[in-house]
């Protein structure tokens, strides 16, 4: 969606259109998960319908058999350092989430949705908050990731299904906050290291 | 009526049996041959689901492990029967050990994980004769088996499976297997021994499983890591939104293959946008299944 907008429009505004647009695909995810799914397993397979949905939509939209590029004129060792500027930035702030009193709702949430909602914690306001969170830092890192990758419609299959392979494997672990993240981290690091050194990512 | 159900069994293999037949034309007999695979595929996963209560979103690896072993011993000039025995024995165990393990959500997880390490590791499988390298993001070739014995294997094994996943459930063992899947703790509590339900409804998909991996990939004479994709994985999760009974999957695992011919014939690969639309849809089926269950 960046790339698309930043052939048309300056960077900045692309980069707000591609906020937008994204916070809009997430909002519709975040409606069809509340209406149709009920738990964690049903809100997955919605989750990757939908990934699949939006891949063959793009691919379909943008039909082209070449990979596409961004060109800037800034170094590559910048977009890399934001990159994990960023990620810096996403970690502090889900750590300030878990340590706020809203922390412990969200915990809560984890912890048992059903059992939370009894106690009278607002599940479907939080879900869509830390949804919209994530969705922002995503499209940002897609941005930013957009100038040190090759671009094609289906780029986005890769991390959907690492994205559920890293969490399926950080679930087993247990815990909830910021002890489901770490694992997740973790897991993500043995993975990343591991395909690395099996010659491939 | 189980008199009904079991006639409608008999019925629906033998029209989809008899057609290419009538037809007489090498694509129909190669469309309902792949259709009749798919159909095994799809009933392997029935066990696991309707007797074990443990649905898997990663079941390719089932029909993959099998293809894969057989092509690897194929090209290193080994027979094709121990690789079966190799894979029925690992699937048997991997399957047998989550059910044991793991609950519902975490088995689902655990498979579609396994699935896509092995879609990824796939391409990285390569052998290597001298100058000549076989294997990788090509794959594996195997001998060249004619059509017409692929065709009446399979939907030999389908009849044969349908039957067994239908009868089942009539039978004494079925119905225990039946109630681990509805409630495992109640099931457990009236002295059902549910390990021994999971053996069993293991085994059963382990079996089809491997039938129809070396049914797959000797009806391409190829096999190559897009056996492990989520596509295959997520088809019988798709089919069985139409419900859990062996005429049922069947009939809806040829439609749905033949739906996602057509769809291409529209766009390449335009079935995937049906496919999502019905994953998302899933849930909702999916507790209707439930409440049947």
């Amino acid at each position: 969606m960046y790339f698309a907008l930043e052939e048309y429009l300056p960077l900045t505004y692309a980069l707000i259109l591609s906020v937008v647009a994204s916070v809009s695909l997430s909002s519709i995810l975040f409606i069809l998960t509340q209406k149709i799914g009920r738990e964690t397993v049903g809100r997955t397979i919605i989750a990757l319908g939908y990934g699949i949905a939006l891949e063959e939509a793009f691919r379909l939209w943008y039909r082209t058999s070449y990979f596409l590029t961004v060109t800037t004129d800034i170094p590559l060792l910048f977009w890399e350092q934001l990159r994990i500027a960023l990620f810096v930035a996403f970690i502090i702030i889900l750590a300030l989430f878990y340590l706020s009193p809203k922390g412990l709702k969200i915990k809560f949430i984890e912890e048992d949705a059903e059992l939370a909602e009894l106690y009278g914690v607002n599940t479907s306001l939080y879900s869509f908050f830390l949804l919209l969170i994530s969705t922002i830092f995503v499209t940002l890192l897609g941005a930013i990731s957009s100038v040190s990758s090759a671009i094609f419609p289906s780029m986005g299959w890769g991390p959907l299904v690492s994205g559920i392979v890293v969490y399926g494997i950080a679930s087993q672990l247990g815990g909830v906050g910021m002890r489901v993240q770490l694992n997740v981290l973790v897991v993500s690091a043995i993975l990343g290291i591991a395909f690395a050194v099996g010659g491939g990512i | 009526m189980k008199a009904i159900q079991a006639v409608t069994t008999i019925l629906a293999v033998a029209t989809l049996f008899t057609i290419p037949l009538l037809l007489d034309n090498y694509f129909v007999t190669w469309l309902f041959t792949l259709a009749a695979i798919y159909s095994i595929f799809t009933i392997s996963w029935g066990f696991l689901e309707r007797y074990s209560g443990r649905p898997s979103l990663g079941h390719a690896s089932a029909l993959g492990i099998p293809a894969y072993l057989a092509a690897i011993s194929y090209n290193l000039g080994f027979g094709i029967l121990t690789p079966a025995l190799v894979s029925l024995l690992v699937i048997f165990l991997l399957y047998y050990l989550l059910s044991l393990k793991l609950g519902k959500k975490e088995f689902i997880f655990a498979t579609f994980v396994i699935s896509i390490l092995l879609w990824v590791a796939a391409p990285r499988l390569v052998l290597g004769y001298g100058d000549t390298m076989v294997g990788g993001e090509e794959g594996f070739f195997l001998p060249h088996v004619p059509l017409k014995t692929i065709y009446l294997l399979s939907f030999l094994t389908l009849f044969i499976t349908a039957m067994i996943y239908d009868f089942l459930a009539r039978t004494g063992l079925g119905i225990k297997m039946g109630a681990v899947r509805d409630d495992e703790l109640a099931a457990k509590a009236l002295g059902v021994k549910i390990s021994r339900m999971k053996f069993f409804a293991s085994l059963l998909s382990t079996l089809t499983a491997v039938a129809a991996g070396y049914l797959y990939s000797f009806q391409f004479s190829h096999v190559s890591p897009e056996i492990f994709s989520v596509e295959l994985s997520v088809f019988p999760l798709i089919v069985s939104i139409g419900g859990l009974s062996a005429p049922r999957m069947t009939f809806l695992s040829f439609a749905l293959l033949f739906a996602a011919r057509a769809l291409n014939a529209l766009a390449p690969q335009f079935h995937l946008v049906f496919y999502a639309a019905l994953l998302i849809l899933f849930p909702i089926f999916g507790r209707r299944l439930y409440a049947q269950g």
